[in-house]
């Protein structure tokens, strides 16, 4: 039964407008109910973004919806496009839209001749998938239609594709991701694909030398650079000590780059002494449980950084999404405990049986399951938390030495 | 002031408007472009802001993830304020939903909810795709009327047939009306209608009629239960104070012979002073002499805090005030209106449009939550004000005070006026004094 008590499953148009909206320079054009667009930037406080792009709705009427009228979209695009103001304009179809079978794709076809901005399409309307596809379409969209055609000119420079706004601690994390690339390689970031970025950022990606990949969703993106501009890429998502010093490793090793050691070795004191402690503290105890919610790679990453590195035994481990076809690569221990999207009740169920000592999860999770010693949000969706600072990541060493201190002090 | 005007009137984007003279029905509000920020709310969004008030009630949505999404977030976030209650559950249609119909599915969820939470009424609320695909969930509520303890009411949402979030409102209190039940009257008891915000207690209304012997027998939505809306019909006489609960009290007039008076939140002394008449009239009470006296002391006040208003350019944006009423209200106060946005042409806006025109002015008309392109005309337009809902640090950076009347819906009767004319003063004073503090600021 798809009925919720919580939130429900966000849908591939939300997750198109989440990955959009934080693009400085770009200009998102709904083809739909105002309404939907009044309620959706009134939700973007939630995910603690700004709203960078430009954003417009068209509206539509009865008789749109009756008479198959779609001469406002076309009127529209034209006269965002008089304005000057922007070199892509992406159109996302609505439910309604997608219901009465309006083929934007075509429309905007027509239109293009006319425009002098790029127009993108997203057709899915809400109908496809849950948000990580329509994430992962906008991710393929940028590589394929926005980054312009380039040669690597910077190798001091390199890409970050997929933190995005449902990613929830994404500027904290990004910033630890820049830290470490600096610290470690004495390279700085070019581009983020999306957050934090501008289109103009975007369109000159291709010059930097190399991508990371941050998110599965990030995956085909990549792999069109790599194909169209050569550009390499390294996927992975730092969690844990071991975790980030193997993903420093594995980036060194991709692209040929020389780790500054000093660095890695007071990064590496700091791991022994924090680990060191851990165990003191942990002497005799009996083992401690976890669950953990969130996008595919967190619960992943996260829940290999609690076993192989805190000996902690994740007993749940939910992805709050649907599954899809970059998730395959799963090994059968990973596939027995990482559930896709379960309804609430299942969540519920198997919180209840496991009875985990630590909560790592998103606001929702928290609030319908209240037991637990140790209870963190990690993951979207958010309810209540404001975030202001870029200094408490979740990933990278800093990462790993916060959710650790949280975890020893809430005991 | 006419050579302004006239250098307006050449913009090409207000000639997409028509001015006020030309103002008749909704069609004639216009928009100031195809691309719409942020646009209006749904009617989804008015039935939230309605039920989420009533207790022992569920709301079943019945739609898309992302509109059922938004709502709860809504209702949750009020909740969190201590604003309402998180009293929304949804079902999520599927593509397979969408083509096969969802009615065997939303029957298991409604018997679901019955069994599981009993709550004492559950409103479905379709949204647009089911709307479009014609599910007929009015003959569908009908048929659970044996299998569940609840009530069941449906309101429909459809926004592509409805511009705004106010038939939302006004189809969820009709729809709470089914639920109502023949009563025996009691004398000198009165139901509140309208009324969406907490606090009735303190209104000046209110403590007019409590201190005259009038009891409130229910403040519809703001302080009821399903139990208390059953009883509804006990009152002998209805006060409406929001155009939305017209059509549930000309409902309730027919079904149970209940008369009402049209109490809106009236920002003319005038047009409250005859509502308080006609309130006296019809409750067979004595308050001539207190609303006159009332009434004096109300202008009293407007005429000191008005001084610095007179002359001074607003643009009327989005407000709880009736938009033609409100706008009237500071014309008649000497402001000069520019632009008037306002979402539809309601009953009795001939009067408030007339006024303002009697008084020689004849402002643009736009259509109401499009704040885009005004933003790019405000420096063209330099208006002293701006009431309503904008982003504060725009209008801060252009040197134009924020009027925001939220705070007046809370209001009833001349106190309202009176807050309103002092919060106008006061955000005159803060942005003037802004200006010319703003240099010593950059200086430090």
């Amino acid at each position: 039964m798809s009925l919720y008590k919580f939130l429900p499953l966000p849908s591939d148009r939300m997750g198109v407008l989440w990955a959009l909206s934080s693009l400085k320079g770009a200009c998102i054009l709904e083809y739909g109910p105002a309404g939907t667009t009044h309620y959706g930037i009134e939700s973007y406080g939630k995910l603690n973004m700004d709203l960078a792009a430009s954003l417009f709705t068209t509206g539509i009427d009865e008789e749109d919806v009756i008479m198959g009228d779609s001469g406002r979209l076309a009127a529209t695009l034209l006269e965002i496009d008089q304005r000057g103001e922007f070199a892509h304009i992406f159109v996302v179809a609505s439910s309604v839209s997608s219901i009465i079978g309006t083929d934007i794709v075509a429309i905007c076809k027509e239109v293009q001749p006319s425009c002098r901005a790029k127009l993108h399409c997203f057709a899915g309307g809400g109908l496809k998938g849950s948000y990580n596809l329509g994430v992962r379409e906008v991710l393929t969209t940028l590589a394929r239609d926005v980054v312009a055609p380039g040669e690597v000119r910077d190798s001091m420079l390199y890409n970050i594709i997929g933190s995005n706004a449902d990613c929830y601690n994404f500027a904290s994390d990004i910033a630890e991701i820049e830290r470490l690339m600096q610290s470690c390689f004495g390279l700085k970031s070019h581009a983020v694909f999306t957050t934090g970025s501008s289109i103009d950022q975007i369109s000159g990606a291709a010059t930097s030398g190399f991508n990371l990949v941050v998110r599965a969703e990030g995956l085909e993106a990549a792999k069109i650079l790599k194909e169209k501009y050569g550009q390499d890429y390294y996927y992975g998502l730092p969690y844990g000590y071991q975790g980030t010093q193997q993903w420093l490793r594995g980036i060194a090793s991709k692209f040929g780059l020389q780790i500054m050691a000093p660095y890695l070795d007071s990064e590496t004191q700091n791991q022994k002494n924090h680990l060191l402690r851990w165990r003191f503290l942990r002497r005799g105890s009996k083992p401690l449980t976890a669950a953990i919610a969130g996008n595919f790679d967190l619960v992943l990453n996260l829940s290999r950084f609690l076993e192989q590195e805190l000996d902690i035994k994740t007993v749940a481990a939910f992805v709050n999404h649907e599954r899809s076809s970059e998730h395959i690569v799963l090994d059968e221990a990973q596939k027995d405990l990482i559930k896709f999207n379960p309804s609430e009740q299942a969540k519920l169920d198997a919180l209840t049986a496991a009875d985990p000592d630590i909560i790592l999860a998103d606001a929702v999770l928290l609030k319908m399951y209240q037991k637990g010693k140790v209870r963190l949000q990690v993951s979207h969706p958010n309810l209540q938390r404001i975030l202001l600072t870029r200094h408490q990541p979740l990933v990278g060493f800093n990462g790993a030495g916060s959710i650790l201190e949280e975890i020893v002090n809430r005991l | 002031m006419k050579e302004g005007i006239s250098r307006l009137e050449r913009l090409p984007e207000l000639a997409r408007l028509k001015k006020l003279s030309q103002i008749s029905t909704k069609k004639d509000l216009l928009q100031l472009s195809h691309a719409l920020f942020p646009g209006t709310h749904c009617p989804l969004f008015g039935v939230a802001l309605t039920a989420s008030l009533i207790d022992d009630l569920i709301m079943l949505i019945v739609g898309t993830d992302e509109c059922a999404y938004y709502t709860k977030r809504f209702t949750m976030n009020r909740e969190a304020q201590g604003e309402g209650r998180d009293n929304v559950f949804s079902f999520a249609m599927s593509q397979h939903d969408i083509v096969f119909g969802a009615g065997e599915k939303v029957r298991d969820a409604i018997l679901h909810l019955d069994r599981t939470y009993h709550p004492q009424a559950i409103l479905i609320v379709t949204t647009c795709v089911p709307e479009i695909t014609g599910e007929d969930f009015v003959s569908f509520a009908a048929t659970l009327k044996d299998s569940v303890e609840a009530a069941v009411a449906v309101v429909r949402t459809e926004h592509f047939r409805c511009n705004n979030h106010m038939p939302g409102i006004e189809r969820t209190l009709l729809a709470l009306s089914e639920f109502m039940q023949p009563q025996q009257t009691v004398a000198n008891s009165v139901n509140i209608l309208g009324h969406r915000q907490h606090g009735i207690e303190k209104t000046e209304l209110f403590r007019l009629l409590s201190a005259r012997g009038v009891s409130i027998n229910l403040s519809l939505p703001s302080k009821s239960n399903i139990d208390s809306i059953r009883r509804a019909p006990q009152a002998a006489l209805n006060i409406v104070t929001d155009f939305t609960a017209l059509p549930l009290a000309q409902r309730m007039q027919k079904a149970f012979g209940i008369d009402y008076v049209y109490f809106e939140k009236y920002a003319s002394p005038h047009r409250i002073s005859a509502a308080y008449r006609e309130l006296g009239q019809k409750l067979e009470l004595d308050i001539e002499s207190t609303v006159a006296e009332w009434h004096r002391q109300a202008e009293e006040a407007i005429a000191t805090s008005a001084q610095d208003l007179v002359g001074k350019s607003f643009i009327y944006g989005n407000s709880p005030l009736m938009a033609f009423e409100g706008a009237a209200f500071f014309t008649a106060l000497g402001m000069k209106p520019i632009i008037i946005s306002a979402r539809d042409v309601y009953e009795g806006d001939r009067a408030h449009i007339d006024e303002i025109l009697a008084r020689g002015e004849d402002p643009w008309v736009s259509m109401v939550a499009n704040i885009a392109p005004l933003q790019r005309l405000y420096p063209v337009l330099k208006p002293d004000i701006y009431i309503g809902h904008e982003n504060p640090h725009t209008l801060a950076r252009l040197g134009v005070a924020h009027l925001v009347l939220d705070s007046v819906a809370f209001k009833l009767g001349f106190e309202l006026p009176v807050a309103i004319v002092k919060m106008a003063a006061e955000a005159l004073q803060t942005t003037s004094k802004t200006k010319t503090e703003g240099v010593r600021h950059v200086a430090l």
